[in-house]
């Protein structure tokens, strides 16, 4: 009885340890930052992302409304990636992209690590994504920034 | 009292379920891999054509972790990587993509080059430290573009001696490959294997990115779905030798990102050119 139990725990905690291990899934360190608003009472969502793998990192920019508006995308949006000596290894940035009469605009930026190196001696501090949303109903303008800097 | 019973039963199907798992895990990840093999003709196909009359033979898969990995190539570099002297590293990335030939910081008007060859010489004392270094950034047409200095003063002036520890052995060894493959999945994605290339054996790094959703670089049309890369270390020494980046577009097609080549050199000494700016005769 006692060898039944003891087995019985043994089955569960292989069980409980075969779990873990077969279903720990990968997770891309980084994050987003969201603003949302509203624009002549439409609701909108101004979200920047950093997102970090091993051999990439991905930044993104996304402008969503609940509906359809004349303009919806980002006036300006600068990615960058700065050493720890304030050396600028990656930098972009961007003009005026957006959609016409939709709900939804994105773009993104997917860096390759070994291309943007730091100099001798220092390495990455920070990775980021900034820049001013845009949001235009017939001629209402909103223009939010958002600036998400990882870490 | 019934309850016993149905623990048991229900232990064992989640065994079974995860054996099923394990066992439908493993061919898609050796086929994920096999599928990147066939799309690195230059890495591989030039590692082979450096030694035709020794076929290069995938020895072996090697049974270690990331974290193992790592250690195995800091130890091996410690012992054979640099010697007493002036030791010269180059590092050659060549970019495949169409993008722009440089991209200028507003902020500060610095040029960040598409390809580039960064020299670094380093010179190591008798007890294998770094103790100086200069290293320079040139475009391919050989334009300097950003250069960085540091000294204990043991050679030329003593110039920001605090940033030594970012120039030993182990920074040229990218072992931030291997720290942010432990961060992201704890390594369980990447492979190691070594191969036969005549009298040397080459570790071979295979890691892959999954992202959520498809996404755009510069110079590449489609969208990528993943991207992977495929390094390659000395395994006697540590060394650093070459890398390429691939990226997954959404028709299943890859596109060649970069490739990186590392050489180390043991010169006698630095140009004088070179010498010039720890003495502070050149200005920065």
């Amino acid at each position: 009885m006692i060898t039944n139990r003891h087995q019985k725990r043994l089955i569960l905690w292989l069980a409980f340890i075969l779990l873990v291990t077969q279903f720990g899934e990968s997770s891309a360190g980084g994050g987003s930052k969201t603003v949302s608003g509203s624009i002549s009472g439409i609701t909108y969502f101004a979200e920047k992302s950093v997102y970090t793998y091993t051999n990439t990192w991905t930044a993104s920019v996304k402008s969503s409304t609940v509906t359809n508006i004349s303009i919806i995308g980002y006036t300006w949006w600068t990615v960058y990636q700065i050493c720890t000596n304030d050396v600028y290894s990656y930098y972009i940035r961007s003009e005026n992209k957006n959609n016409r009469n939709s709900s939804y605009y994105e773009d993104s930026k997917y860096v390759y690590y070994k291309d943007y190196p730091c100099p001798g001696g220092s390495y990455i501090k920070k990775t980021a994504s900034l820049g001013n949303h845009q949001f235009t109903l017939n001629s209402t303008h909103q223009y939010p920034y958002v600036e998400y800097v990882y870490p | 009292m019934y309850r016993k019973p149905y623990i048991v039963l229900i232990a064992l199907l989640v065994l079974a379920a995860g054996f099923i798992l394990l066992m439908a895990q493993k061919p898609s990840e050796a086929k994920s891999e096999a599928a990147a093999q066939t799309a690195l003709p230059t890495a591989v196909g030039e590692v082979i054509q450096a030694a035709q009359s020794v076929t290069p033979v995938m020895a072996a898969e090697v049974e270690m972790s990331a974290a193992q990995v790592r250690e195995a190539l800091v130890e091996r570099a410690k012992q054979h990587l640099f010697k007493p002297g002036w030791v010269m590293v180059r590092e050659t990335l060549t970019n495949f993509t169409n993008r722009e030939e440089y991209v200028v910081v507003p902020m500060n008007g610095q040029i960040i080059p598409k390809n580039w060859v960064r020299e670094t010489w380093l010179l190591v004392n008798e007890d294998l430290k770094v103790v100086a270094g200069y290293s320079v950034v040139k475009s391919f047409k050989g334009e300097p573009l950003l250069e960085t200095i540091v000294s204990d003063g043991s050679f030329g002036k003593m110039i920001q001696p605090e940033n030594l520890p970012g120039w030993q052995e182990e920074h040229w060894l990218y072992l931030d490959l291997f720290e942010r493959m432990i961060e992201y999945d704890g390594g369980k994605s990447a492979t190691f294997s070594l191969i036969e290339q005549g009298a040397k054996r080459l570790l071979r790094v295979f890691s892959q990115d999954f992202y959520p959703s498809a996404g755009y670089t510069e110079g590449v049309e489609g969208a990528i779905v993943s991207s992977f890369s495929t390094s390659y270390y000395d395994w006697e020494t540590g060394q650093f030798l070459l890398s390429e980046d691939w990226a997954v577009l959404t028709d299943g097609s890859h596109k060649q990102i970069n490739r990186l080549e590392v050489e180390v050199e043991y010169s006698p000494a630095p140009p004088a050119e070179v010498v010039a700016r720890f003495t502070g005769e050149i200005k920065q």
